[in-house]
C-alpha cells in the first residue's frame, strides 16, 4: 500500500500544483485587463 | 474601450480566434472542471475497491494511475501534431495556442508516467529504471516534450515560433507509434498488455475516462488563458495604422 500511496500523492500534489498555478496566472491576467476581459473560465 | 478591443482583434494577424472577439467561457466551464476534478480525485478510492492482484499486491494499483497518464502523454503529442498541421493549413495562431497548451499538459503527464512507472518497476523488477525498449521510447517522448519548450523559448516572432514548433511536433509525433509497439516488437521486460479480471478492467476504464476528462478541461482552460495572454500583449503594443502613416509622410 505504501508504494501506491506514494504514487497517488505524487500525482495529485503535482496536478493540484498545476491547477493552482493556472488559477494564480489567470487572476493576474484578469487584474491586468481591468474588467474589460472575458469572464474567467475556471 | 470596446472599439480598441475590436481594433486589436482586427490587427492581430490571427492571434485571436478567426478575427472574432475572444470567447467567454462561462459557469458551465467551471462546472465541468469541478466535475472532472472530483471524478479524478475519487478514482484512487475506486481503485481501492478493485480486487488485489495476487503477485504484486497493492502495488499493482499503480496501474490505475500509470496507464491513464501514459495514454494522456501520447494524446498530448498527437494533439500538438494535429494543431501543428492545422496551423499550416490556416496560419492562425489560435492553433499554436492549442499546441502549447497540449504540450504543457503532455509534459506533465509524461513526467508523472515516468515517476509512477519507476515506482511500479521497483516493486515488480527490483530496479527503479532499466533501458528496455518501452521505457527508452517513453523517455524519448519526455525529451521531445522538453525540446519543444526549449525551442519555443529561443524564438520571439509568434509566427516563426508557431511554424517551427509545428514542424517539431509533427516530427516528434512519430515517437508515438514507437512507444505503442515497443513492447510488442522488441523483447523487453515491460508487459505489452496485462491480463485483468473484469472488475479490474472496469476500474481501469473509469480511471482512463476520469483522467481524460480532466485533461480536456485543463487543456481548454489553458488555451483560453494563452488567448487572453496574446490579447494582453497586443493591447500593450501601439496600434499602427499604415494608411494614416502614409498620409502623414
Amino acid at each position: 500500500m505504501t508504494t501506491f500511496a506514494t504514487a497517488y500523492l505524487i500525482v495529485w500534489f503535482t496536478l493540484t500544483a498545476y491547477v493552482l498555478l493556472l488559477v494564480a496566472r489567470q487572476r493576474r491576467m484578469l487584474h491586468l485587463l481591468d474588467g474589460e476581459a472575458p469572464k474567467p473560465c475556471c | 474601450m470596446a472599439t480598441d478591443s475590436k481594433n486589436i482583434t482586427e490587427n492581430s494577424r490571427g492571434l485571436t480566434a478567426a478575427g472574432s472577439d475572444i470567447t467567454t467561457p462561462g459557469p458551465a466551464f467551471r462546472g465541468a472542471l469541478s466535475v472532472a476534478a472530483l471524478l479524478a480525485a475519487a478514482l484512487p478510492a475506486i481503485a481501492l475497491l478493485a480486487p488485489t492482484e495476487a503477485t504484486m499486491g497493492d502495488a499493482q494499483r499503480i496501474v490505475y494511475l500509470h496507464v491513464p497518464l501514459a495514454w494522456l502523454a501520447l494524446l498530448g503529442l498527437l494533439t500538438m501534431a494535429g494543431a501543428g498541421l492545422m496551423y499550416f493549413a490556416r496560419r492562425n495562431l489560435a492553433w499554436d495556442q492549442w499546441s502549447q497548451a497540449a504540450a504543457e499538459l503532455g509534459w506533465l503527464c509524461c513526467s508523472l508516467t515516468l515517476v509512477t512507472g519507476s515506482l511500479w518497476a521497483h516493486e515488480a523488477w527490483g530496479t527503479w529504471w532499466t533501458w528496455e525498449p518501452r521505457l527508452t521510447s517513453a523517455f524519448i517522448l519526455w525529451m521531445i516534450y522538453s525540446g519543444y519548450f526549449i525551442l519555443r523559448g529561443q524564438l520571439d516572432d509568434p509566427h516563426r515560433r508557431a511554424r517551427l514548433s509545428a514542424v517539431f511536433a509533427v516530427v516528434g509525433a512519430m515517437d508515438v507509434p514507437l512507444v505503442i509497439v515497443a513492447a510488442h516488437w522488441f523483447r523487453g521486460i515491460h508487459p505489452p498488455t496485462v491480463p485483468m479480471e473484469p472488475a479490474m478492467r472496469a476500474v481501469l476504464w473509469c480511471s482512463v475516462a476520469g483522467f481524460t476528462s480532466l485533461f480536456l478541461v485543463l487543456l481548454s482552460c489553458r488555451r483560453w488563458q494563452l488567448q487572453l495572454q496574446a490579447f494582453l500583449e497586443l493591447r500593450e503594443q501601439p496600434i499602427v495604422q499604415p494608411d494614416l502613416q502614409r498620409t502623414m509622410r
